[in-house]
């Protein structure tokens, strides 16, 4: 049944273009990559616009300064973190036990993951990429790296180490097919956020409240 | 979904009627189209964009069949099922019977025209499946028993006060501040993200090379419905899918600066096939449901095909005089607006009014903004060509006699200066005369001052205005 709606249907496109119609109006020309500049500046110029908070650590100890503050700032109790070396090289998970915040490492998840973090405050991942022409945090899921950590707790905070900033999207797509695809990319530029009411625009309406960019100016 | 045949003019009579939506859509529709344009004048290469995007756009049509092909088996290799539905009723039996056997009872649900078309959330209430809308303006609608009336903003047409008293009667909790009013659906979407068996999303491009299924939203509705339940079903229409990561970073050009104004959303995903082997979450089993509904007797088409480039952006509907004035409910079909009045009636199910095509006032406006190059009006004729081959109307035949002839068309203009007939008297006296039904829902100026006597001072006014603007 399944197979006869497939083959009933590509049958009919093969019809329909086995004339060598419709004919492409013009050469398929693909959109250059851009040589857009990639530096911290540029990024964060752009990601703070879009309701995100920025802050640069040119050293480790920088790193894991801006950390402990900014969970100290915001009351956070619980974390859920990544596995990733850039975490690790901020030694990010001692930090936040050391800030007294109960810590779930991705080994320590349940079967369901996203309920188990509805009541979680904060989210710290790293990222595959960063885009400098929209800001944009490119979060990638692997194992140890769970989709629902920057996405469910009500903070996220991403570590982005320099030498990750792309310019742009086509660049990233580029790279994207250098090899396979993950199970699932996101390409998150700014906050969550509506205007579905009168075109009111309203910040934080699914994904997290308030996203935390710490650039590692070192890495 | 009716099949009843739809008459467009009683709704769109009864549409304008209603001066409160039409003051909402308005200036809903006003703020959109800012939005777009200050986007695309701030991207001096938007128009080499749209010669990409158009260029992309056919280079997919011709080969669709084998960019499906490609797609299904890189779906397949990811861990993905891809099933196709030649029909929407075929379509939303499959995916319901899918959940069913499952055993899915709760479902959570990004935007999605294509489920709209295919009428799926009837099809899962009828078998017990409680799915909810989690888009804002989706849910708002859903909540209150209506359908969309815009491709992108669905709840365009409801006021803040509206929505007030909808989440007053259904949550027993309420208020009149846009924030906490997002923060109440928030609250109550959350419970169902979390509880859900299944999530059902749309797809914005489907990529053949890979696999994937890549979808735009601001909200973060359809990453959570494509990421925390441990089924997915995405559907997409057929024509959705692009050869190459490449081809879609090109129709990414265009599509979010000719929605919404923006460079990219908030959140743009890449969906491959189901979890990875030690990946904690995102789905255990992901389906692609692949849907036909006339598109391919549409390939087949030499005229009308261009109508399957469509991105679905909802430029055309922003800049259209008549869905600005009547809105997306007086259409009665799931795809309002230009791009709609020409694919709705060549889709197999709930077509609309036959006579969509005629309400059409020619501007041009949805050509001029459609960033795929489709040319609506072009199209729109030749389907009002269809519909009325066979048909004779008096009045028609009359007016194309003398369109036809300069001569006779300069003396009869100039026995009409004369003598004046007062056509729309006659009109109104002789409802159902040739002359009464041409003139019906038409304005028709008295003819002893035509427009070339009346456009010197029009002029000067008009330029008088602009003066005083600037």
């Amino acid at each position: 049944m399944r197979t006869r709606a497939r083959n009933a249907i590509l049958g009919r496109l093969r019809a329909a273009t086995a004339a060598g119609l419709p004919r492409p109006s013009a050469p398929t020309i693909p959109r250059r990559p851009g040589r857009g500049v990639t530096d911290f500046a540029a990024f964060a110029g752009v990601l703070t616009t879009l309701g995100p908070t920025f802050e640069l650590a040119r050293t480790p100890e920088e790193a894991k300064a801006a950390l402990a503050a900014y969970v100290a700032a915001n009351s956070v109790k619980t974390a859920v973190r990544w596995d990733h070396p850039d975490l690790d090289a901020v030694a990010a998970a001692d930090i936040l036990d050391g800030a007294g915040v109960a810590v779930i490492a991705p080994e320590d998840l349940p079967d369901r993951v996203c309920p188990s973090l509805a009541a979680v405050d904060l989210g710290v991942t790293a990222v595959a990429y960063a885009l400098c022409a929209t800001g944009s945090l490119i979060l990638a899921a692997a194992p140890g790296r769970e989709r629902g950590t920057p996405l469910v707790p009500r903070l996220h905070v991403a570590l982005v180490p320099k030498s990750r900033l792309l310019p742009d999207l086509p660049t990233l797509l580029d790279r994207l097919g250098e090899a396979a695809m993950p199970s699932a990319v996101n390409c998150v530029s700014g906050v969550s956020s509506t205007g579905d009411i009168e075109f009111v625009y309203v910040r934080g309406v699914h994904g997290p409240l308030a996203v935390h960019v710490i650039g590692l100016d070192w890495l | 979904m009716s099949k009843s045949a739809h008459d467009f003019g009683q709704a769109s009579a009864k549409a304008l009627g209603d001066r409160q939506s039409r003051a909402i859509l308005h200036k809903a529709i006003g703020h959109i189209r800012v939005l777009r344009q200050r986007s695309v004048n701030a991207m001096p290469d938007f128009s080499e964009r749209q010669a990409r995007a158009v260029a992309v756009r056919d280079k997919t049509l011709a080969r669709l069949p084998d960019l499906l092909e490609t797609l299904e088996a890189k779906v397949t290799a990811a861990g993905g099922q891809v099933h196709f539905a030649e029909t929407a009723d075929s379509a939303s039996a499959l995916i319901t019977k899918l959940l069913a056997d499952r055993g899915v009872r709760l479902v959570v649900k990004g935007k999605s025209m294509v489920s709209e078309e295919i009428g799926l959330n009837d099809a899962l209430a009828a078998a017990g499946i409680e799915a909810v809308e989690t888009d804002l303006g989706e849910y708002i609608i859903q909540l209150a028993g209506q359908r969309p009336s815009h491709i992108l903003a669905p709840a365009l047409h409801v006021s803040k006060e509206q929505v007030s008293e909808l989440f007053a009667r259904k949550f027993g909790r309420t208020s009149t501040d846009i924030p906490e009013m997002t923060r109440i659906a928030r609250d109550s979407l959350r419970q169902k993200f979390m509880a859900a068996d299944a999530g059902i999303t749309g797809c914005n491009i489907a990529i053949a090379e890979t696999g994937t299924v890549t979808v735009l939203e601001n909200e973060g509705n359809i990453r959570l419905s494509a990421s925390c339940p441990p089924i997915h079903v995405a559907v997409m229409t057929l024509e959705k899918v692009v050869e190459t990561l490449a081809d879609a970073a090109v129709v990414l050009d265009i599509l979010p600066p000719s929605a919404t104004g923006q460079t990219l959303p908030v959140h743009l995903s890449f969906f491959t096939g189901a979890r990875r082997e030690g990946e904690r979450d995102g789905p255990k089993e992901m389906h692609l449901v692949i849907v036909d509904n006339g598109r391919s007797e549409i390939l087949a088409d030499p005229v009308l095909r261009s109508i399957l480039r469509c991105i679905r952006c909802g430029a055309c509907l922003n800049v259209c005089p008549v869905y600005q004035s009547v809105g997306g409910h007086a259409y009665g079909t799931v795809y309002p607006g230009p791009m709609g009045s020409v694919l709705s009636p060549l889709l197999k199910d709930n077509p609309g009014d036959p006579r969509q095509p005629f309400a059409c006032t020619h501007c041009a406006a949805c050509a001029e903004a459609c960033p795929a190059g489709i040319d609506h009006p072009a199209l729109l004729q030749e389907l009002r060509r269809r519909v009325s081959a066979g048909e004779s109307d008096p009045a028609v035949t009359a007016f194309s006699l003398l369109a036809r002839h300069p001569l006779l068309f300069g003396g009869a203009a100039a026995l009409g200066r004369t003598f004046d007939p007062k056509l729309a008297e006659v009109a109104a006296v002789a409802p159902d005369s040739p002359v009464g039904r041409f003139l019906r829902g038409r304005a028709f100026p008295g003819l002893s001052r035509p427009f070339s006597r009346r456009f010197k001072s029009l002029a000067r006014r008009l330029s008088r205005k602009q003066g005083g603007q600037s």
